[in-house]
């Protein structure tokens, strides 16, 4: 690969241009999960019978990978604390923690839909349902880029390549981890 | 507040001398410990979370499910914006950029939901949105109340056929004051309207069926067990209705149609586009309860051989 | 003021950027302007697409049942297919990529001073995906049931429903060949935005980037607000069409009605995603060919966020008779009329820059003054579909269809033509044939005007929308409509016959046209500096990259002889330097504290911007 351009290089806003990109990322994710769970909130009131659907989701596994996931996001902030002291197989070690946070939290996901699926609660079973899987789905799908990007910045880290890579890794994980905070009460916990 | 914090911020500069012994070995300096007393912080917030709608079960305070769940996530939230993103780190157009896109999102909630939300007005109705509210399960059956809270959108509270939604909605709302009415109902048919809908009897589709609703357990979805709830809740709500007929007169009016409804289509076709267009030909404006002529082209209007043409190249063009 | 990027010496024009084989140079480049010409080429062929169909459905609609030449009989639902994948086409597939994607990625680094966008490999990818959307639009048209002919607004349920569109396989590729485009432009944006804040020359300031920079760039922030919602409902559409979900079934629970407004949240500011670009570009055009400074620079960029801010308040106007809460619709009626003000005055600036000048009558600058006047009929005849009382009326009639083609013909084609004309010896180095290029251009304006006034005329006379055939329709069936009919589709036969010529001026001008120098119409933006057309890389062979020292429209200035000031020549030349001269930038690498402070003060110049968008 050539070198960077002159232009990636230039920071007239006093933000490096990597950072910029991602907050510009996360405004186009806000935009996405906000249309999707505005038109949840706003089903979700105005059908109160989808309380009966809501009631059978189980609070203890979500409540479980809310755990794995603000726990991830701890490892990502250490991770760049490390990358922060140019410590690169430390951060390595702790993006490779996160990661494996992040299978966990999908392993936790597939036994919850497995389990829901087999009683008959499909995606098709009601109003609450459908936006139920959209929800988490679209939540999981990023979680899963999240941990594959997650991993080539892993494996720079480890020669301590492109340390600055571990800090824009951590903001969208912190996305991914807020954007769950948010899910956790709307799917489980408000019934 | 964001001074303070940042305060705290640089004195967790770069000994370790905050850590406790214990974590030495996983938190290499004090900015860590930082990081990590902003996870307990967050685990004791979650665990408040949890049990927030255990408590609020046990008060019967719905509020303090709501409280803890909403309240508590926007706290973490600012937590892991704050102390992990360190978004008041960076120059301040990041946070307005993330913020104006938070904004757009309550514009678009707050502008869609009177459509999503609402199913009624003064002068319209969303008749599908409002069937699927009026089908939800009722919990304690009372006539009087299911009438104002369910009929009387449509029907009317003086079971006129002139309810909000009622007047947006071709066939009208059959009127319970009419004679013509009673001259063909009895109460095989009221309680299969009630029950399966206007579907059930070939009429409107726009009168919902209430089996559900008025089932046991939790209602709506998959526990439709059969029990006999429906049909007692049914008798009393016809009751209810019977109280809107007129006294019989000495010589009933002969009517050989006399429902202002539409009439059963005899095909089991999927709802033909063709059907709306009839039904307000016959229908349109006339108030509910006066004796229908049988549907009748308007001798100013188009041929009944062009109608059926239209009919014919409506069809063509659906189906083709 | 000896201002060397030392990165300058890093990157010798040879190490960075080695001979490369043609597969790499022009289909694998990461070469912004290699990038921009991928999608000018690739809008252009779509254009080519949407015309025929444009063709052949108008060929039905004026001589309905007969057999259309080139295409055959027209039947009902490849009538439907046409109509709605002609709508989708110009719009996503050719207005985007030709006015935001093609002329953003050719211009922005060479306006900035750059020797290419920030992330070269993602804007790569972007038109990798934007490309392989296209296949799959084309696709969608060949697969069993054809594509699909639920119009581009694509409301369910006759979007979801198989059993109404008919359509099974082309609805769903139709919407995945939608999104598949969003991620493509919200690559692009991402890039566009934060090229423009990060990576500007040195001393160039906010109120020194070309208004074509600042419009695209806004259009990008614009973009990428809206479209969530709507990516998110393109997912519920999804699984309503393939998993049996009711997100917008209302015999289920659902609301057909949260899909309009999933659609129309993005759908309306988008018709402002695509106005703000060719603002730009004609801003760039008529301030060159009147030789005079843009008549308010600030006005112009207030307005545009203006603009930008209110598109998000209007969408609902294009709901007015489906359905919503009339009380909403005085609310959307009154942002509507609003949205008017910021839009005329944008229109009142260009023509207060034209009052006094020289004017030049070159092809370009026909072509922008053919947008203003155009887009002022199609504005002023938005006034009545944006009143909720006079929309009911119009709603669904050709009087919406003439209105929005005399908005979006404007944008997109003039809007192009003016770009591609005036930016076309700098991408190529030649000269378009100037005569060629004005009979193009009559032979394109005047059959537009004689295609769509008929179909205001039919429109105000109550012919509904969306109808395949009239012949069933006896009031809408007399001689004199049917005669409309026909003058609007000759007049389109004689437009598309123009753009062969275009073609052949274009192909020809590539290979064989007049040599161009660097800077042909004595401009002042950066992208004059470089060579016609640009090496990779940009300005890597010069002595030193750009520094910018003025703003981008100094024409006439009293002080100087020429009628033009570049933006990068250094205020030597000048006997006493104007007040309006910008103080030298302090230092172009933002290594210490001084130019931190130079960053602090942008970014509170362009927050607003931000929060504005």
């Amino acid at each position: 690969m050539m070198g960077k351009p002159i232009a990636t290089t230039r920071t007239v806003m006093g933000v490096s241009t990597g950072k910029l990109a991602v907050w510009w990322l996360i405004v186009s994710e806000i935009v996405i999960f906000g249309g999707l769970l505005a038109s949840y909130v706003m089903h979700r009131i105005g059908h109160p019978e989808w309380a009966a659907s809501a009631a059978h989701t189980d609070v203890r596994i979500g409540g479980l990978n809310t755990m794995v996931l603000l726990t991830s996001s701890l490892m990502a902030v250490l991770a760049h604390a490390a990358a922060g002291r140019g410590d690169g197989p430390l951060a390595a070690k702790r993006l490779a923690v996160t990661i494996g946070f992040a299978v966990m939290f999908l392993c936790v996901k597939a036994y919850e839909w497995t389990t829901e699926i087999s009683h008959g609660y499909t995606i098709t079973a009601s109003g609450f349902w459908q936006f139920y899987y959209v929800a988490a789905g679209i939540h999981a799908a990023h979680i899963i880029a999240g941990a594959i990007i997650m991993g080539f910045v892993m494996m720079q880290a480890r020669r301590n390549h492109e340390l600055g890579r571990v800090e824009l890794i951590g903001l969208y994980w912190h996305f991914v981890d807020l954007v769950w905070i948010f899910l956790f009460p709307l799917l489980y916990i408000a019934k | 507040m964001a001074s303070a914090d940042a305060a705290t911020h640089d004195d967790h500069g770069h000994g370790n001398g905050k850590v406790p012994g214990a974590l030495r070995g996983f938190l290499k300096d004090d900015h860590e410990w930082f990081y990590f007393q902003t996870w307990m912080i967050l685990t004791g917030l979650f665990i408040i979370s949890y049990i927030g709608p255990f408590i609020g079960e046990a008060l019967h305070m719905f509020a303090i499910t709501m409280v803890t769940a909403f309240g508590i996530a926007v706290v973490k939230a600012g937590l892991v914006i704050k102390r992990f993103m360190h978004l008041m780190d960076e120059p301040k157009f990041i946070w307005q950029m993330n913020a104006t896109a938070l904004v757009f999102i309550l514009l678009f909630f707050f502008w869609v939901a009177p459509d999503v939300m609402s199913h009624e007005g003064a002068n319209w109705g969303n008749q599908a949105g409002a069937s699927i509210t009026m089908t939800t399960h009722i919990e304690d059956f009372d006539p009087d109340v299911v009438w104002t809270e369910r009929c009387a959108t449509c029907h009317g509270e003086e079971g006129r056929g002139d309810g909000p939604a009622g007047t947006a909605i071709y066939p009208r709302p059959t009127d319970f004051t009419s004679r013509a009415y009673w001259a063909t109902a009895d109460h095989d048919i009221m309680a299969t309207a009630i029950l399966d809908g206007g579907v059930a009897l070939g009429r409107s589709r726009y009168m919902p069926a209430f089996r559900t609703a008025f089932a046991a357990g939790h209602g709506g979805g998959h526990e439709g067990e059969v029990d006999t709830l429906p049909g007692e809740r049914t008798e009393q709500l016809i009751a209810r209705i019977m109280t809107f007929r007129p006294p019989p007169e000495a010589a009933p009016a002969p009517a050989p149609v006399a429902v202002p409804t539409r009439e059963p289509t005899p095909t089991p076709t999927p709802e033909p586009v063709i059907d709306d267009t009839v039904a307000l030909d016959g229908y349109g404006l006339i108030p509910g309860g006066e004796v229908v002529p049988a549907p009748a082209p308007a001798p100013t209007g188009p041929s009944e051989a062009e109608l059926a043409a239209r009919a014919q190249y409506i069809q063509g063009r659906v189906f083709n | 003021m000896a201002t060397a990027a030392p990165h300058a010496h890093d990157h010798g024009h040879d190490d960075a950027h080695p001979e490369e084989s043609w597969v790499i140079k022009y289909l694998w480049s990461t070469d912004h302007k290699i990038i921009g010409l991928q999608y000018l080429f690739t809008g252009m062929a779509m254009a080519i697409i949407g015309g025929y169909f444009a063709y052949a459905f108008r060929m039905q609609l004026a001589f309905p049942g007969e057999s259309v030449p080139t295409y055959g009989v027209v039947s009902p639902a490849q009538y439907n297919a046409m109509v709605t994948n002609h709508g989708t086409i110009m719009i996503f597939w050719v207005a985007m990529p030709v006015l935001i994607a093609a002329f953003g990625n050719f211009l922005i680094p060479l306006m900035l001073g750059c020797d290419d966008m920030v992330f070269p490999r993602i804007n790569r990818l972007s038109y990798q995906i934007f490309l392989l959307s296209a296949l799959v639009l084309i696709a969608s048209f060949f697969v069993p049931g054809g594509g699909f002919g639920g119009a581009w607004t694509s409301y369910p349920p006759l979007s979801s429903e198989a059993g109404y569109s008919l359509t099974p396989l082309g609805s769903t590729i139709w919407l995945l060949a939608v999104a598949l485009e969003f991620v493509a432009f919200l690559l692009g944006g991402i890039n566009f935005i934060t090229t423009t804040m990060n990576s500007r020359a040195p001393g160039m300031k906010y109120t020194d980037i070309p208004m074509v920079v600042w419009m695209i760039v806004l259009a990008s922030i614009i973009f990428m607000a809206s479209v969530g919602p709507l990516i998110a409902g393109a997912i519920m559409l999804l699984f309503d069409q393939n998993l049996g979900t009711h997100f917008f079934d209302p015999t289920a629970g659902g609301d057909p009605l949260l899909w309009q407004h999933l659609f129309w949240f993005f759908g309306h500011p988008e018709v402002y995603v695509v106005l703000l670009p060719a603002m730009g570009i004609v801003a760039e055009i008529i301030t060159t060919f009147a030789r005079k400074k843009l008549f308010g620079y600030k006005t112009v960029l207030y307005t545009a966020i203006a603009t930008g801010i209110l598109s998000f308040f209007v969408w609902a106007h294009h709901q007015f008779v489906a359905g919503i809460d009339p009380r909403m619709a005085n609310l959307f009626t009154a942002t509507t009329v609003l949205i008017s003000i910021p839009i005329a005055e944008m229109c009142f600036v260009y023509i207060g820059t034209l009052y006094g000048g020289s004017i030049r009558f070159t092809t370009p600058m026909l072509w922008a003054l053919a947008f203003i006047f155009e887009f002022l009929i199609g504005g002023v005849t938005g006034i009545f579909l944006g009143a909720s009382g006079s929309d009911i009326y119009f709603h669904d009639t050709y009087f919406v269809l003439a209105h929005f083609h005399y908005t979006f013909f404007p944008i997109a084609i003039i809007g192009t033509f003016a770009a591609l004309t005036y930016w076309f010896p700098k991408m190529f180095g030649r000269h378009l044939n100037e005569s060629l290029g004005k009979i193009h251009f009559w032979g394109t304006v005047i059959p537009f005007n004689m295609i769509f006034i008929p179909l205001f005329i039919l429109g105000v006379g109550g012919q509904h929308r969306r109808i395949y055939s009239y012949e069933h329709f006896p009031e809408l069936f007399q001689p004199w409509q049917q005669d409309l009919r026909v003058m609007a589709t000759v007049s389109l036969l004689v437009m598309l016959v123009f753009q062969a010529l275009f073609l052949m001026n274009f192909f020809y001008s590539i290979f064989k046209g007049k040599k161009a120098s660097k800077n042909p119409y004595n401009a002042n933006t950066l992208e004059w500096l470089a060579d016609s057309p640009p090496a990779h890389g940009n300005f890597l062979h010069l002595a030193e990259m750009p520094v910018v020292h003025r703003g981008p429209y100094e024409f006439n200035h009293p002080d100087r002889d020429e009628d033009y000031w570049p933006q990068w020549l250094p205020p030597e030349g000048v006997s006493a330097a104007p007040p309006a001269d910008p103080e030298p930038a302090a230092d172009p690498e933002p290594a210490d504290e001084s130019a931190d402070q130079d960053a602090d003060q942008d970014s509170d110049q362009d927050s607003d911007e931000e929060s504005a968008s």
